[in-house]
């Protein structure tokens, strides 16, 4: 019958003409449109994507049409691992589908290719991120310690339990006062002077790692172990030993 | 060619609002280009709650809705603002974004209540949006701060968010009562319950060897949970108690799962019912509902 078997035609960057069925093109937003809003029996042009990218894409579109219709025997689970394999791809190919799927407006295909994209950055620190895609590092030394001081509380990740995170020790009197709270330490003082809300904390503890932010801005973040504890009138004396962070 | 000359922005914000507020964050290291996404506000909008505006707007804060949303996210995540007329608190937690409560002593049921001789409500100087005190240290010498430690230590032990804590005074028998509905919570996060309180340091009495009854009841998902323990333990005694690093201590009473749609609700209570001996020195700011911490 008509609507069932339409077809529409459509023309992409590099000349290639791919016929669907409408259900499937119509996936996209945008073939939608233009289909509604133009002569039924022209062909479409999709200038932005190429030949072999409108074909993975019709792929996918078929699949997610035919599963939500029931004319394949296929269970949630196993259309979900169909579309990770389908973004098994490499950088450029994904990026090429990103970009289509924009372009075309298909709002799964494209929460889909994002979300792989997103787990590549999940949980990486930026130099990992920098290599997988090969980005240049275009900060200068003190524009990337402005902007992870302007971000510190991402990077606190690195503390734990009777760990301290000293910033801006600017000079040698009573600088900033810091609490962090998963150690429950306030620090007042720059030259190793650590006023403690929870003493008894800190005597279980037989080291800790604090890190402290260098006031020359090219060293790299330095890790100190405490080596000694001495705990007189609420203040404590920490000794650091400075060792460099790799 | 790198993925940020490739992908327009509109695209590289939906990747980033795909992470994580920390992995968004982190990213403004990678380049000046991340930096410029990482901070825009499609990115935050989404890490915000659904009903972010109408929380903020019925709240004693509304004037945050000016902010730009990264910044209205992250004075969430670091100021509680007080809703419901003072008696509940609202937060974000930082690493997910989603939702945390405080019911304040107000916020609860304390029986027996209303009578003075049992229980005492308190306001603190703390301002009532949740400001912690802050001190300027740069001009002080060590030999100052020696003579005025002993005052700060007494400013730092509280930071209280609500403008009334209530103080027991002296009972017999302790009963408080909360109840929350589910579908202001988060969905399908891990939450646990903490009972947010401080013990006088002297004249408390009533606790030490004894345990109460910490209660937390999800009807919807037949979850009915009992913890004894002991709110001022020896120092030989398991140590359920954390300090919260505002001054306050909490113990956990529950923890559930909340997939509980619109209609589900979670009932809490702190119960102790002996009446052989007196309980006095206890001070409650309230019971937080928040997603579990990993690390517990």
């Amino acid at each position: 019958m008509g609507s069932t078997s339409t077809k529409i035609k459509l023309r992409t960057s590099d000349q290639k003409v791919f016929e669907v069925e409408k259900a499937v093109a119509v996936q996209s937003q945008t073939i939608k449109y233009i289909y509604e809003n133009g002569c039924p029996d022209s062909v479409i042009h999709v200038h932005s994507v190429s030949g072999d990218i409108l074909s993975k894409i019709l792929d996918y579109c078929k699949k997610h049409v035919n599963s939500a219709a029931g004319k394949e025997d296929i269970s949630p689970e196993e259309l979900y691992e169909w579309d990770a394999n389908f973004v098994k791809v490499d950088q450029n190919t994904l990026f090429d589908l990103i970009l289509a799927a924009n372009c075309l407006k298909i709002e799964s295909l494209l929460d889909l290719t994002c979300q792989t994209v997103a787990n590549m950055i999940k949980g990486k620190r930026p130099e990992e991120i920098r290599t997988t895609f090969n980005i240049k590092n275009d900060y200068t030394i003190e524009a990337e310690e402005a902007v992870r001081r302007e971000n510190k509380w991402a990077f606190d990740m690195l503390g734990g339990v009777g760990t301290m995170v000293i910033e801006e020790l600017a000079d040698d009197t009573m600088s900033k006062c810091v609490t962090n709270a998963k150690s429950r330490v306030c620090v007042i003082a720059a030259n190793q002077i650590v006023m403690m809300r929870s003493i008894s904390k800190l005597a279980n503890k037989k080291s800790i790692d604090v890190y402290k932010q260098p006031q020359n801005p090219t060293t790299p973040r330095i890790k100190e172990s405490v080596k000694q504890i001495n705990v007189g009138t609420g203040f404590i004396e920490l000794f650091f030993h400075f060792k460099c962070k790799m | 060619m790198e993925i940020t000359s490739i992908l327009p922005e509109e695209c590289l914000c939906l990747i980033i609002s795909l992470t994580s507020p920390e992995d968004a964050c982190r990213s403004a290291m990678i380049s000046h280009a991340f930096r410029s996404v990482a901070n825009r506000y499609e990115v935050w909008e989404k890490f915000l709650p659904s009903d972010y505006r109408s929380i903020i707007s019925g709240s004693s804060s509304s004037s945050l809705l000016s902010l730009g949303k990264k910044d209205v996210y992250f004075h969430l995540c670091f100021h509680p603002i007080l809703i419901q007329n003072g008696t509940k608190s609202f937060q974000l937690e930082k690493k997910s974004g989603k939702k945390c409560y405080m019911m304040g002593a107000r916020a609860l049921s304390i029986i027996p209540e209303g009578t003075p001789a049992h229980w005492i409500w308190t306001s603190l100087q703390e301002s009532s949006d949740g400001e912690k005190p802050t001190f300027d240290f740069k001009r002080m010498t060590k030999r100052m701060a020696l003579l005025i430690f002993p005052l700060f230590t007494s400013c730092f032990e509280f930071f209280n968010r609500f403008p009334e804590t209530a103080e027991l005074k002296q009972v017999w028998w302790l009963n408080m009562r909360g109840e929350i509905e589910t579908k202001i919570l988060s969905s399908d996060t891990n939450y646990a319950v903490y009972f947010v309180f401080k013990l006088r340091k002297e004249h408390t009495t009533g606790f030490t060897q004894r345990t109460v009854g910490l209660h937390v009841h999800v009807d919807k998902i037949g979850l009915r949970e009992v913890r004894m323990v002991s709110l001022d333990p020896l120092r030989d005694e398991p140590r359920y108690i954390r300090e919260r690093g505002d001054g306050w201590m909490e113990i956990e009473m529950g923890a559930f799962f909340n997939n509980c749609g619109d209609d589900g609700s979670v009932e809490f209570s702190v119960w102790e019912a002996h009446t052989n001996y007196v309980k006095r020195g206890l001070i409650i700011e309230g019971i937080e509902l928040r997603p579990k911490d990993s690390a517990s």
